[in-house]
């Protein structure tokens, strides 16, 4: 039995995918009745029941953590239980936290996936993918567009008053969030946005997962009130789900003697995409070495990974042309 | 009452003008040649 801890946008995909592909599942929410609820719904194609409490899922396989930040409590007290544990937080101090929980995960024979999720989570197995294009790779730059739930949202908020990181040729550089505009193009129906810096994980889990990279940025689009308002509390109520968002990458290299961009990207649902990635990574945990995982890494099962996130629906695009 | 008055002046030219720096610019739509096709799986 595989746990799910929350019953949110991102839980209830992930659930939803456990349960397709047979898995029995047990879900907590701080909010019961959405656990009870979210369970009731899948219990009719399989097994799926309601936690009361987390010490519900205190010894379960693998346990796959889908709220808000921070995670590191709950990660600790599973890992510490005996389970491998799938976090799909896209907060920069709570990633750093749960990246030393490495040396102990190690000697517990645990995993603990970090950054699973949209991005990060799938720009890791984009870069990953795009890497056999080329002989050597040595820059990333992921940009994203849109938010999956409530705290996903709230997440984009703070991340685009905080400061970014950027590996530049071998150092961290720490930008103010909000700066560095950039125009970037997804894959359609979502087009062009302008993205700006903000205080992503994806750099410094792909810097993790691939020690050459000598450049790695991160960018999220915004509007101009979103930048306007980022240091100021939710002015509104985040939307229940955002709606179409996307992912992308660009990575450049070497082929031969000649320079080379290559880029891929996704246009879905981030919900979904975090949902399917989770669910994807759960599904092929014993792959994974123990202690703290990235994906992209060489100690994931990255292929596996990828093609059950393709089966899934999600469609994996690359720009042909000139940028 | 003269100071807090000047105060709130300075403070709100102050907003005034990091809102505008914040905000200013238009955005251009980039040359752009190409498009998205999708990518195959990778070799197993």
């Amino acid at each position: 039995m595989i746990g799910v801890v929350g019953a949110g946008v991102v839980g209830s995909r992930v659930a939803d995918q456990l349960v397709s592909a047979g898995e029995a599942v047990m879900i907590f929410d701080d909010d019961p009745y959405r656990a009870r609820r979210l369970a009731a719904l899948h219990s009719r194609n399989g097994d799926a029941r309601a936690a009361d409490s987390l010490d519900d899922l205190h010894g379960l396989s693998s346990v796959v953590i889908a709220v808000g930040a921070p995670h590191i409590e709950m990660v600790s007290r599973l890992l510490e239980a005996g389970s491998h544990v799938v976090s799909c937080g896209d907060d920069l101090h709570d990633a750093e936290q749960l990246l030393e929980l490495d040396a102990r995960a190690q000697e517990l024979g645990r995993t603990v996936v970090v950054g699973a999720a949209a991005s990060p989570g799938l720009t890791g197995l984009l870069v990953w993918h795009l890497r056999e294009r080329f002989d050597d790779i040595d820059e990333a730059h992921v940009a994203m567009h849109g938010t999956g739930g409530p705290d996903c949202a709230r997440q984009h908020h703070r991340a685009l008053s905080g400061q970014s990181m950027g590996w530049h040729d071998g150092e961290w550089l720490r930008r103010p969030g909000g700066s560095g505009r950039e125009l970037c193009w997804f894959p359609e129906p979502v087009g062009s946005y302008d993205c700006y810096r903000s205080e992503m994980v994806d750099p410094l889990l792909l810097r993790l997962a691939m020690p050459n990279l000598q450049r790695v940025t991160a960018r999220s689009s915004a509007t101009r009130r979103d930048r306007f308002t980022s240091r100021l509390p939710m002015l509104t109520p985040p939307h229940a789900e955002g709606g179409m968002g996307a992912v992308r990458v660009e990575v450049r290299g070497f082929k031969g003697r000649a320079r080379v961009v290559e880029v891929a990207g996704v246009a879905e649902r981030v919900g979904q995409i975090a949902g399917v990635v989770a669910a994807a990574i759960t599904l092929q945990i014993a792959g994974f070495e123990p202690g703290c995982q990235v994906l992209g890494s060489d100690h994931c099962p990255n292929n596996e990974i990828y093609q059950a996130v393709i089966g899934a629906g999600i469609r994996v695009h690359r720009f042909v042309g000139s940028l | 009452m003269q100071f807090f008055r000047r105060v709130i002046t300075v403070l709100s030219i102050a907003v005034a003008a990091a809102a505008v720096l914040r905000v200013k610019g238009k955005t251009e739509q980039a040359t752009r040649r190409g498009g998205w096709r999708p990518m195959n799986p990778p070799r197993e």
